[in-house]
């Protein structure tokens, strides 16, 4: 049995690429919500030296000087993109595990190989997702999901391998594993890396080789998951589907800083709705909920950030409830003066199981509620997101704190308004865009 | 739309009952590979009209003589694909060859929808 690890590569600089053959040679990047932070970068970019996350405005000279094309996120588009190049997996690998937007896990026993060998089977894989949609993914093969992540790096790093690695057997895999730096071994974050490195462990081969004993002190079993795993044992099973998320986040930086609680009330309210679907799509209840608000840290401005919980007795799925909840939390952290740009709302607690305490408790309140929530999520579910919603969210206004996205392309895939236009005239009539 | 039930007496159509025509399954069998795309002019020659709605496959290999989007000159365009040996080249509506360079196919044609 082997894991595959399928990843786009630049998926979202290859998704604006797919609808834009004429930027192909040229850098492109894309930037986070609001503008603010470059999330994805095609080669030229990275050759550049442009980092991942770097704030928009300290590279803007620099990308222009190069003709980049900058673009804002368009998730309409990468996540119906996404949707293809899974489908599309699925078409020759019945076994596929969705692990975010641009990544993907492939299963493969024997049997879908049909005589070819493992590296000829990811060979075409990586053929038809390009043919099909036009997006460029790499290939890592190994006998466990960390060795199959490893694999793809390397796929992704040295060109001359067309885009698929296979891990050798065995220790095999050492020469490859001393090339990689501990840091960017799956599992292992930020603060481990460097605590790893000061105890002398920096590549993924001396992770390989590390004590048990040691590393479960240090890294919890966890980390010792991610040195099995290095060794080729199993310890990341595939998943047919996700486990139910242990906390609901709702978040968004802002397009403008907010001043004034009445218009935090009303982001925050808009961010308790959608963690309240979430949570009910899932089928749970929270027993906590949590809302923290903050000032920008790269400006010369007063700072100030904090958050506030609420328990909520017996768990509750009920937005107006929650929204309550959350006021309240508001209240006990709004300092007027600051110039906020983020606020959030986390659900913590959270209980699957379906029969609902509350309900024992609650009594026809309840009841009455959470029936009110099942015809909500009807209505929103066939006509349209936000069609009901609490009016503590103000969803008809414009708000000064919606998102900006000044770069944003056409959702090509998903608005009738936005398909992309076809022109018949012969060469060079092209019409330029920017 | 919920389906109706019945109450009285049982359909004698349900052993027989087939799922509707749905123009999807002509027009996009491939839904993860097709994409929709705007004519932007008229094309007489090819019997099309400005603002139809191309249906293009990726996973249609071009034949001779079949509606293709090609890359050309960095922009989509609409052309007949064709072969002579093993070269494949592109025509346009008034039957001449395409001068661009390196022309590559971006998708077939499958299908033309128009709203009268």
């Amino acid at each position: 049995m082997k894991f595959v690890l399928c990843d786009c590569n630049n998926f979202y600089a290859s998704c604006e690429r797919v609808f834009r053959p004429d930027l192909r040679e040229r850098p492109v990047v894309v930037l986070s919500n609001n503008d603010g932070c470059i999330i994805a970068r095609s080669a030229e970019v990275k050759a550049l030296g442009v980092k991942m996350g770097s704030p928009y405005f300290r590279e803007r000279a620099r990308l222009e000087d190069a003709g980049a094309k900058v673009f804002s996120s368009n998730y309409s588009l990468y996540g119906d993109m996404s949707r293809r190049v899974m489908g599309t997996l699925q078409t020759l690998i019945p076994d596929v595990e969705v692990y975010s937007i641009d990544e993907a896990f492939l299963l493969l026993d024997s049997a879908p190989l049909r005589g070819g060998t493992i590296g000829e089977l990811c060979r075409s894989i990586r053929r038809r997702v390009l043919q099909w949609t036009g997006i460029p993914v790499s290939l890592g093969v190994g006998p466990t999901k960390t060795l199959a992540k490893a694999a793809n790096r390397i796929a992704k790093k040295d060109l001359s391998r067309g885009g698929v690695f296979e891990m050798p057997e065995g220790d095999g895999t050492d020469p490859f594993l001393a090339g990689i730096e501990v840091g960017d071994v799956w599992g292992v974050g930020f603060r481990y890396a460097s605590m790893l490195k000061r105890s002398g462990i920096r590549t993924a081969l001396d992770l390989k080789g590390a004590d048990d004993e040691w590393i479960r002190r240090r890294m919890t079993l966890c980390g010792l998951r991610t040195v099995w795993e290095l060794r080729g044992t199993v310890c990341h099973p595939f998943k047919a589907c996700p486990d139910p998320a242990k906390s609901i986040r709702s978040s968004r930086s802002f397009g403008e800083p907010v001043v004034s609680l009445h218009h935090l009330r009303e982001s925050v309210a808009s961010f308790v709705e959608r963690a309240c679907e979430t949570l009910r799509s899932q089928r749970s209840t929270a027993g906590c909920i949590s809302v923290f608000i903050a000032t920008s840290f790269h400006r010369d401005e007063p700072r100030y950030a904090n958050a506030a919980s609420r328990r909520l007795a017996g768990g509750s799925d009920l937005t107006p409830a929650l929204v309550t909840a959350a006021m309240e939390c508001l209240e006990d952290i709004y300092v007027p003066g600051f110039q906020y740009v983020k606020a959030g709302v986390l659900l913590r607690e959270l209980n699957s199981d379906r029969i609902r305490q509350a309900g024992l408790f609650g009594g026809a309140e309840t009841d009455r509620g959470v029936r009110l929530m099942e015809a909500v999520d009807r209505i929103n579910n066939e006509l349209g997101r936000g069609i009901i919603s609490v009016a503590a969210s103000a969803r008809w206004k414009t708000h000064v704190w919606d998102m900006k996205h000044n770069f944003r392309s056409s959702c090509y895939t998903t608005r009738w308004e936005d398909l992309a236009g076809v022109h018949v005239a012969d060469g060079g009539a092209s019409p330029c865009r920017n | 739309m919920q389906e109706l039930k019945i109450t009285g007496f049982p359909s004698p159509a349900a052993p027989w009952s087939e799922k509707p025509l749905d123009i999807l399954d002509l027009l996009a069998p491939n839904p993860v590979s097709t994409f929709f795309m705007r004519l932007e002019e008229d094309v007489p020659q090819w019997a099309l009209l400005e603002g139809d709605i191309l249906i293009v496959d990726r996973s249609l290999e071009p034949r001779t003589g079949s509606l293709a989007v090609v890359v050309e000159d960095g922009s989509l365009a609409l052309r007949v694909s064709a072969c002579s040996g093993a070269r494949r080249f592109f025509v346009l509506p008034d039957g001449k060859e395409s001068s661009g360079i390196d022309i590559e196919t971006w998708g077939s044609v499958r299908g033309v929808a128009r709203l009268l």
